[in-house]
């Protein structure tokens, strides 16, 4: 059984950091175009090319991870919040 | 010996600049990843103190390892960046390197040019003085041979002459040593630094298979999404599993519940009703004035013991009213709509459609039973089976309910 202390408010603010990581990695993966060729003519070309690849891969897995948790707690708030009205509804009209 | 055509030195390519900032991007990100992973582990440790249970265990969990992802990935990152940064390093230091060997070696290559054709010349000046030599020679062999006058001095115009072709054949020899002198100093600094820049060139190499050594085998594990099995996901459909019977089962059992406590509560009030008319009609004939007295007497005996079980079957009332209220908003209402909302959230499904869900499954379990229990009654035939007719109503009640408020969430969330 889990407990929610809501505090929409206090909610809202410990989530807003998480919501900010995706656009802080996707600004972070825009940069990332600049570089795929800083080795270009060497023969580490295609080393640095792969791994700039591989970021463009998972930076966005990243952005979204951190916009899922944002919303998963966020989510868990509003949904605990609402289960709490309903939970005082069904106690109110038992008590009538 | 002939000389080369050019220096044969080459300068390694690549942009160290470019390479350098493609180091500073990796720590860059390697710092926001960093700073990211101390967000997530700062944001569970907020949350730690007002929400417990299952569910928060599992977001605690997937938090960090979501964070333990962003901290992994920002050590290869901080890796890359040194690899880069080292091969930028030496890759700028072989360059000048090489830049400074070419450039030494085009000098050394045009002094050779410029001591071989001096080479070449005194080479010339020295088959011309061996020729004069040669010439004045014979010119004193013939002198010798002069008889008479003027033998004397013919001879020693002869020999004269002869002096002269030997000491600028001495000059002339002495200058094609210096000059091939020079000629060889030139080429050993040519070779010099032609194998400088061959050693920077293979440093330039070796650099960039030493980068490539390093980052070819990094590569960065995408962190687990929030919503796996780990943590229900707040962006995933709920799924239609036979676990959404359960708000049908709790609305048909407490329909079930509530129609026969209902039933028990009427009946109850049913037989009050009739003690008390008993009751009261016991109560007048103990007054009644047309009665003989030991038939007054006899009816206030019995009125008398009615008095109590009356009480007996009032008191029994209020439980019979508790058992309905439990039945009708506890367990149809209450319990049902956390149980369905509960199991839903416990078995992974997305939290807000559960809540909505459960809502709805007891909100028409609780319909459905009131709407069963009441037309069976109404139908007279199947009254005696109004507790079924609640339970079937209300576990009708339950799944639709459980369904439409799936379907309340699902349009909620396309606005």
């Amino acid at each position: 059984m889990s407990s929610f202390q809501v505090t929409p408010g206090a909610v809202s603010a410990a989530s807003l950091p998480l919501g900010a990581i995706s656009a802080a990695v996707a600004e972070l993966h825009q940069g990332s175009f600049a570089h795929g060729m800083a080795a270009s003519g060497t023969p580490a070309a295609g080393a640095v090319e792969g791994l700039m690849g591989r970021w463009s891969q998972v930076l966005p897995e990243f952005a979204l991870s951190g916009d899922r948790l944002a919303a998963a707690v966020l989510g868990a708030a509003a949904d605990y919040e609402l289960t709490d009205t309903v939970i005082a509804d069904a106690s109110e009209r038992g008590v009538e | 010996m002939s000389l080369p055509t050019d220096t044969g030195v080459r300068v390694a390519p690549g942009d160290p600049g470019q390479l350098s900032a493609a180091a500073s991007w990796h720590s860059d990100l390697a710092d926001g990843l960093d700073s990211h992973a101390t967000t997530i582990d700062g944001t569970a440790g907020s949350l730690a103190g007002t929400w417990q249970g299952d569910a928060a265990s599992s977001y605690q969990a997937l938090s960090g390892m979501v964070s333990a992802h962003f901290r992994g990935a920002a050590g290869t990152s901080r890796s890359a960046a040194a690899s880069l940064r080292r091969y930028s390093s030496e890759l700028e230091r072989a360059q000048q390197e090489g830049m400074h060997a070419l450039s030494q070696a085009e000098h050394w290559l045009e002094q050779a040019r410029t001591d071989q054709a001096k080479l070449t010349a005194t080479q010339a000046a020295v088959t011309a003085a061996e020729a004069e030599v040669t010439g004045a020679e014979t010119g004193v062999v013939q002198a010798a041979n002069v008889v008479g006058h003027g033998a004397a001095a013919t001879a020693a115009a002869a020999a004269s002459r002869l002096s002269s072709a030997q000491s600028a054949l001495s000059s002339a020899q002495a200058a094609e040593r210096a000059a091939q002198k020079a000629l060889t100093k030139d080429e050993d600094q040519l070779a010099h630094w032609q194998a400088r820049g061959r050693q920077a060139w293979e440093d330039a190499i070796q650099a960039a298979e030493t980068a490539t050594g390093s980052l070819d085998p990094l590569c960065v594990a995408p962190p687990p999404l929030a919503a796996g099995p780990a943590f229900p996901s707040p962006l995933a459909g709920g799924s239609e599993l036979p676990i959404d019977l359960y708000g049908g089962a709790t609305g048909a059992f407490a329909g079930f519940w509530t129609s026969v406590a209902g039933g028990n509560l009427n009946a109850a009030r049913e037989e009050v009703q009739n003690l008390a008319a008993e009751y009261n009609a016991e109560y007048d004939a103990s007054h009644d004035p047309a009665l003989w007295p030991w038939e007054r007497a006899a009816a206030a005996e019995r009125a008398d013991d009615l008095a109590p079980e009356i009480r007996n079957v009032v008191d029994s009332e209020s439980g019979l009213a508790a058992d309905l209220n439990f039945g009708e908003h506890f367990l149809g209402y209450g319990a049902g709509g956390v149980l369905d909302a509960g199991i839903r959230i416990a078995s992974g499904e997305n939290v807000g459609r559960s809540a909505a869900q459960g809502v709805g499954a007891a909100v028409g379990g609780d319909v459905g039973a009131t709407v069963g229990g009441t037309a069976c009654a109404a139908s007279g035939l199947l009254a005696p089976i109004t507790p079924l007719c609640a339970a079937a109503g209300g576990a009708a009640g339950g799944l639709g309910g459980d369904l439409l408020g799936g379907l309340v969430d699902s349009l909620a969330s396309d606005l």
